[in-house]
């Protein structure tokens, strides 16, 4: 039996169907209200639908499309709702042009936004992760949405993705919040996916403007090293972390360049949370904007 | 002007901290920052001067954003 539902992602809807029960429960419950019946135009259509063949009766995948597309490789049934996030970062990342698109978590407190741009493994989940249970909120866990020539960040609500280690620590913290199932064995281990508080959710077509840019770098020895970045240092690991901005030409290199001169940059070694906390509210957020 | 000297789709910009330069082609994409001022760079690729200290990867890469030809720019660094 195929569900077709909508979800309501500012500044984005999706059109999601499938006919996986384990994809459909975890929908209802990461999304809550944020999924609905119907929607008048749908952004993206995108589909998680059991994998046909021989195979499926001994190992069943799923297979992701988005419109007539399917971008990834099928993967084992038990992954798919994680595929049908990965699934819609891919939409994004891929289609929309109009920002310039940073992999990065967004956390903003008073409207002012840090971003924390990392690639896979530097710990920028579980940082996400306890910030936004701990009064900041989250824009955004996996993709900054900027406008051009601006310092103005969109928020694109989502469920927290945590990987391997990171999900016991999230569970032994916030052992009240909402959890996907997990899939395990992907090709970033094991996996799960958490919903954001609510008070992020509700303020997520409210943009923030950008204060600081911050590269978490997870370290199990250090309790807490600060380094200052000039701009250039910064830039360049800005650029290394965008999406899109080699595609969309001048205007992504600008954005870029006007927003690195207006904020500072700073390299963090850390495995304390609290005090990286405190460290952004006192550096960025009292002294910024 | 370093304009006067660079690729046609490639566009330029000096931060505010004087820390560097970034270099971005439109047509390939390629991003290169370099720790010298604008004015550091005029002095390099325009007169020639030779007390300005840059790596020889950084060069190499320069030079791919600028229409002198790379051996101009090498000799200037020597």
């Amino acid at each position: 039996m195929s569900s077709q539902q909508f979800l309501l992602l500012p500044p984005f809807t999706f059109e999601v169907r499938t006919d996986i029960p384990l994809v459909a429960d975890n929908l209802k419950r990461l999304y809550g209200n944020r999924l609905v019946d119907m929607v008048s135009y749908p952004d993206y259509f995108v589909s998680v639908q059991k994998a046909e063949g021989i195979r499926r009766f001994y190992r069943p995948q799923a297979r992701f499309f988005a419109d007539q597309q399917e971008p990834f490789q099928p993967l084992q049934q038990q992954q798919a709702y994680a595929m049908l996030e990965w699934g819609m970062n891919w939409c994004i990342a891929t289609h929309e042009m109009q920002y310039v698109i940073i992999h990065a978590a967004v956390l903003a407190k008073d409207n002012k936004a840090i971003l924390f741009p990392a690639p896979p493994g530097s710990g920028k989940s579980t940082l996400t992760t306890w910030l936004a249970f701990h009064g900041w909120r989250l824009l955004s866990d996996e993709m900054a949405l900027i406008q051009p020539h601006s310092r103005t960040v969109i928020p694109f609500v989502r469920p927290i993705c945590l990987k391997n280690n990171s999900i016991t620590l999230a569970k032994q913290w916030f052992p009240d919040a909402t959890y996907s199932t997990v899939a395990s064995d992907t090709h970033k281990g094991d996996v799960i996916h958490l919903s954001p508080p609510e008070s992020s959710w509700q303020h997520n077509k409210e943009p923030a403007e950008i204060v600081g840019v911050v590269f978490p770098n997870y370290r199990s020895d250090t309790e807490m090293d600060i380094y200052q970045l000039d701009k250039t240092q910064s830039f360049m690991q800005l650029a290394q972390n965008a999406f899109n901005y080699g595609v969309i030409g001048h205007d992504g290199f600008a954005t870029l360049c006007q927003l690195i001169d207006r904020v500072a940059g700073f390299e963090i070694f850390y495995n304390d949370l609290a005090l990286v906390a405190e460290f952004l509210q006192q550096e960025l957020i009292d002294a910024g904007g | 002007m370093l304009h006067d000297v660079l690729l046609e789709h490639v566009v330029v910009h000096s931060f505010s901290d004087g820390s560097g330069t970034v270099f971005f082609n439109q047509v390939t994409g390629e991003t290169l920052g370099v720790s010298l001022t604008a004015q550091q760079l005029e002095r390099l690729v325009l007169n020639g001067e030779t007390d300005i200290s840059v790596q020889a990867q950084d060069l190499h890469a320069l030079s791919r954003m600028l229409k002198l030809p790379s051996q101009s720019l090498e000799k200037a660094n020597v």
